[in-house]
């Protein structure tokens, strides 16, 4: 009896999506010196491979110039394609209004973005949502 | 027939009696029985009287109703049941408080009853970079923009180690006219200063910086970020 007991507890638990392990994380970056496009794929790239049994939720938030990490134009072909693929595997970007507006031509980037009207009070949201909170 | 007196060596049982009634009985007792029988009137009307009080008896009970089936059964299966429901019943509870404690953290549970009456946001700055400074400024000033907006508490707390120490010293005048306008503006906002960080600047670039008038001097900064986020502070790198 107490086997079966057992056995309907796990049952319970794993009909919870819970144990589907959705790890959300927000990315913020705020730098825009050379090395941070490749760190920023770099650190991506690493938390899909270190995490991969797991899902994962991301959400790129680009602070101020740092926008400009979307330019296509700014980087060697190949890190554009790394880029790329990591956008296809549905990583979200946001942006701030103010830089966007700064940067027209990032709006026909081909990167859907999200635009945003307060970073930190976003970041917060986050937060507060559960989302873990890394920054290059 | 003849008289009861019969010279069985052994007394006929009542026990036989029934079992010679009920057709339980050897071929070989039912044989001499039967022999005792034609010999002993006395012994054949006592067979007679008990089985029509058998009969009797039957015929008394034919009527009752059967038990209703399995209810000793049912019976005991229910406490059996009703655990099961309860321990699966605890799984689900157990895996709903699981998915809520898994979008907030403990210290966002908990940062959220307080935040029913006030958010408190830690913003730490490592890096000198006076663009960068300045957008991180301006970004605070929309946050407290937004929640003084909404009606909302906010309290906001700005802490520099590293090189970003000198942003907060008399040595950028951009920043440090930013800094005097925010904090004249919002008494939600403070800026805190390694004093750790200034110590080695003095001791290894022999630089002594002037803290702006608006800025505490903290013990260390990264202990003040752990302890702050213990506290259930929201943290962002500016």
């Amino acid at each position: 009896m107490a086997k079966n007991l057992l056995s309907l507890l796990l049952l319970g638990l794993l009909v919870n999506p819970v144990f589907a392990a959705t790890e959300r994380i927000v990315y913020h970056v705020h730098h825009t010196d050379d090395g941070s496009f490749r760190r920023v794929i770099s650190n991506l790239e690493n938390l899909q491979q270190g995490m991969s049994d797991q899902q994962l939720e991301i959400k790129l938030l680009l602070q101020g110039n740092s926008i400009q990490l979307l330019d296509p134009k700014r980087h060697a072909s190949a890190l554009q394609q790394r880029f790329n693929t990591l956008l296809a595997s549905g990583i979200g970007v946001e942006v701030e209004r103010e830089y966007l507006n700064k940067n027209p031509q990032l709006k026909n980037a081909g990167v859907q973005l999200q635009v945003l009207d307060s970073l930190f009070g976003r970041i917060i949201e986050l937060q507060n949502q559960g989302y873990l909170y890394i920054t290059p | 027939m003849k008289d009861s007196h019969h010279n069985s060596d052994k007394p006929i049982s009542d026990e036989l009696i029934n079992a010679f009634i009920d057709h339980q009985i050897t071929n070989e007792d039912r044989l001499e029985l039967l022999s005792h029988i034609k010999q002993d009137d006395t012994l054949a009307k006592r067979i007679c009287e008990m089985k029509q009080l058998k009969e009797l008896t039957q015929h008394a009970f034919a009527d009752i109703p059967a038990p209703p089936r399995n209810s000793e059964q049912v019976r005991s299966a229910f406490p059996r049941l009703a655990a099961a429901i309860a321990i699966f019943s605890l799984g689900l509870l157990l895996g709903i408080v699981g998915i809520y404690s898994s979008q907030h953290s403990p210290a966002s549970l908990l940062a959220s009853a307080a935040q029913q009456v006030q958010t408190r946001v830690l913003v730490h700055l490592t890096s000198a970079d006076p663009a960068s400074a300045l957008n991180t400024l301006a970004n605070l000033q929309q946050l407290l923009d937004e929640y003084q907006h909404n009606q909302q508490s906010v309290m906001v707390e700005v802490i520099a180690n590293g090189d970003a120490v000198q942003l907060l010293s008399s040595t950028s005048p951009a920043i440090a006219q930013r800094i005097a306008e925010l904090t004249s503006q919002y008494d939600n906002l403070s800026f805190a200063a390694c004093k750790n960080t200034i110590d080695q600047m003095r001791i290894t670039r022999g630089l002594n910086l002037e803290l702006l008038p608006q800025v505490k001097l903290i013990d260390s900064g990264v202990v003040q970020v752990i302890q702050r986020q213990r506290d259930g502070w929201t943290y962002i790198r500016g």
